[in-house]
């Protein structure tokens, strides 16, 4: 049974039943110029709004020390 | 005086099963939760030790029923629950040292319910078995739950699970019970005596500048949370909700959720039931696992867990192992209008039973989460995450460069993450990721063994993979430095293509943000 019909996740996946990438027979060897791209594709600047997510708690919201839990 | 008395033996539906009684008599919603529960579970009998001493109950009597007028005595029951009759004449076989007896009462163990001699809250220790996981490939994440034996006439019986007891508002609040059954996890095995109900609520008044008056108890503020849990020798791990109202988005909430209980750590989540109303205190120690669903889109970063649908709480109002469903809804607030996620109480179908009341009523809105980890442990979920998204994107950059520049289709990928033991990494998560594969598991762990700098106790492991779970690498971060050093020991990659496109970086760019590398595959 192949991953798209198992649905498995990261963690229950296994390593045998995985899809590699694609892969050029015989060049082991990638070129200085697509090196160069790797680079400056790398150093890209990224702007994902997710990130905004974990960087903002609300604490400075709750409203007292008095909140309780009972 | 206590008074020898001998063990019962009932069916499960006997008018004399406490749990029958109690139900009758108090009408509650824990009694009604725990009876359908062991039903759900085809319970058909139980045996009764009328005299039982539980340490937490002891420790209760000590620091406030001894007090008293009432005269409460210091004794409890111990109720335990099978899935197949038991008489007798089966019991004392086993305690007979008879294999076949033993093995077959364990088989059909369900767990125990200890009850109190307090009339209004009768329920104390309880670890109950969880009910039949039927999806093995996206599988029920109970990471905390341990195993508890208990031994009576030199019998021992084995429930794994994680104990729940109601609260009683003399010596514990929902919140003590919440810290009490996070400190139960198997997290924390190797290191500590679990404290009771009463060492728990003493330490959260242990600071006079939190102090009212001790007992009884009927709750606990954030503040006394987070010093009771670093009193008891643990690190507060505190989230608050990211949207306006210190409400959570969903998939902030469930990646939070699963990163946490993946790793071990029960999560205590304080909220409320309804907008403004009293505040509440549940514990999370579980959560059914997701594959991603999304259509991937080329380029895109999908966080796998962000799409987690049912968690599992211990909640002291109802009981152990209550699923909620995550759901979103839209509010609106003072200046706008968002979305925040709520958790409803749902019940698996196959588990539906006309029982009254129906328990599948419940909402509860989260605004923070409260994990108690190890002092080692310095970098926050929500810094990994952060980190998580951005280095993903930049390894999502490279992988769709040179894919571009070899003609083939770019790709999306996925990532979650985790703490875990570096014992348990080479041990368990390598073993069942390398199954089938002996040589290669030799070589990564003798890598890691001799080719890495030493690592920490505890790691972070940020698992990048193709959309449809197709491992590509862990990259194993440092859980001792802080989240703004993202010290990094490895990176484990099993797929060959993608270690020649790391490689290609300068070095200095590849060992701060990869570290060393360990080679997964087969060359």
């Amino acid at each position: 049974m192949t991953n798209e019909t198992r649905k498995v996740s990261l963690w229950t996946s296994i390593n045998s039943e995985r899809k590699g990438l694609e892969h050029v027979e015989g060049s082991d060897l990638i070129s200085a110029e697509v090196i160069e791209l790797i680079r400056i594709a790398f150093l890209e600047k990224l702007s994902d709004k997710r990130v905004d997510a974990y960087t903002h708690n609300r604490s400075g919201e709750d409203v007292s020390l008095a909140r309780v839990f009972g | 005086m206590n008074t020898a008395k001998p063990l019962r033996f009932l069916d499960f539906n006997s008018q004399e099963n406490p749990l029958v009684i109690i139900k009758q008599n108090l009408k509650s919603i824990q009694s009604s939760y725990l009876f359908q529960y062991l039903k759900d579970l085809d319970c058909k009998s139980l045996l009764i030790e009328d005299n039982y001493f539980d340490r937490d109950f002891l420790s209760e009597v000590s620091a406030v029923y001894c007090l008293s007028a009432k005269g409460y005595p210091n004794v409890c029951k111990r109720l335990h629950f099978f899935s197949s009759e038991l008489t007798r004449e089966k019991f004392a076989l086993a305690a007979g040292s008879d294999e076949k007896s033993e093995r077959e009462l364990n088989e059909h163990y369900l767990g125990f319910i200890v009850i109190r001699p307090i009339n209004g809250s009768p329920f104390g220790r309880t670890v109950l078995k969880w009910y039949a996981d039927l999806n093995r490939d996206t599988p029920r994440i109970t990471q905390p739950a341990r195993v508890y034996v208990s031994s009576l006439a030199g019998v021992e019986l084995s429930v794994n699970g994680l104990a729940w007891q109601q609260q009683d508002s003399g010596v514990a609040a929902c919140a003590t019970i919440g810290i009490w059954s996070m400190l139960h996890s198997s997290a924390f095995d190797a290191r500590h005596a679990i404290p009771t109900t009463s060492i728990i609520t003493e330490a959260a008044h242990s600071s006079a500048l939190v102090g009212h008056q001790t007992y009884p108890s009927y709750s606990l503020t954030y503040p006394q949370i987070q010093h009771a849990i670093k009193q008891l020798g643990f690190s507060p791990s505190y989230t608050s909700g990211d949207q306006p109202g210190q409400f959570f988005s969903k998939s902030r909430f469930a990646n939070i959720c699963a990163a946490y209980i993946r790793s071990g750590y029960p999560l205590m989540i304080g909220g409320s039931h309804e907008d403004g109303g009293i505040g509440h205190a549940v514990c999370a120690l579980g959560f059914r696992e997701v594959a991603v669903t999304n259509t991937p889109v080329a380029g895109e970063v999908y966080l796998q867990d962000e799409e987690i649908e049912y968690i599992y709480v211990h909640d002291d109002n109802i009981g152990p192992n209550v699923r909620f469903k995550l759901e979103e809804e839209t509010y609106s607030f003072e200046g706008g209008i968002s979305t925040r996620c709520v958790m409803k109480m749902e019940k698996p179908g196959y588990l539906e039973s006309d029982e009254t009341p129906n328990l599948d009523n419940t909402s509860f809105y989260p605004k923070a989460v409260i994990a108690a980890v190890h002092n080692d442990l310095m970098i926050s979920s929500d810094g990994f995450f952060r980190h998580g998204i951005i280095l993903t994107g930049q390894l999502c950059n490279i992988l769709n460069t040179y894919l571009r520049s070899q003609g083939f289709e770019e790709k999306a990928l996925a990532f979650s993450s985790r703490f875990l033991m570096l014992k348990e990494y080479l041990k368990d998560e390598l073993e069942r990721q390398l199954f089938g594969q002996p040589e290669l598991l030799s070589s990564v762990r003798m890598q890691l063994q001799e080719n890495v700098a030493p690592m920490s106790l505890h790691l972070a492991i940020l698992r990048i993979a193709l959309p449809d779970s197709s491992i590509m690498v862990d990259v194993i971060f440092d859980t001792t430095d802080t989240d703004k050093n993202k010290s990094v020991f490895c990176h484990v990659v099993f797929d060959e293509t993608l270690a020649r496109i790391i490689e290609a970086l300068p070095e200095n760019m590849r060992l701060a943000e990869f570290g060393a590398k360990v080679a997964a595959y087969i060359k």
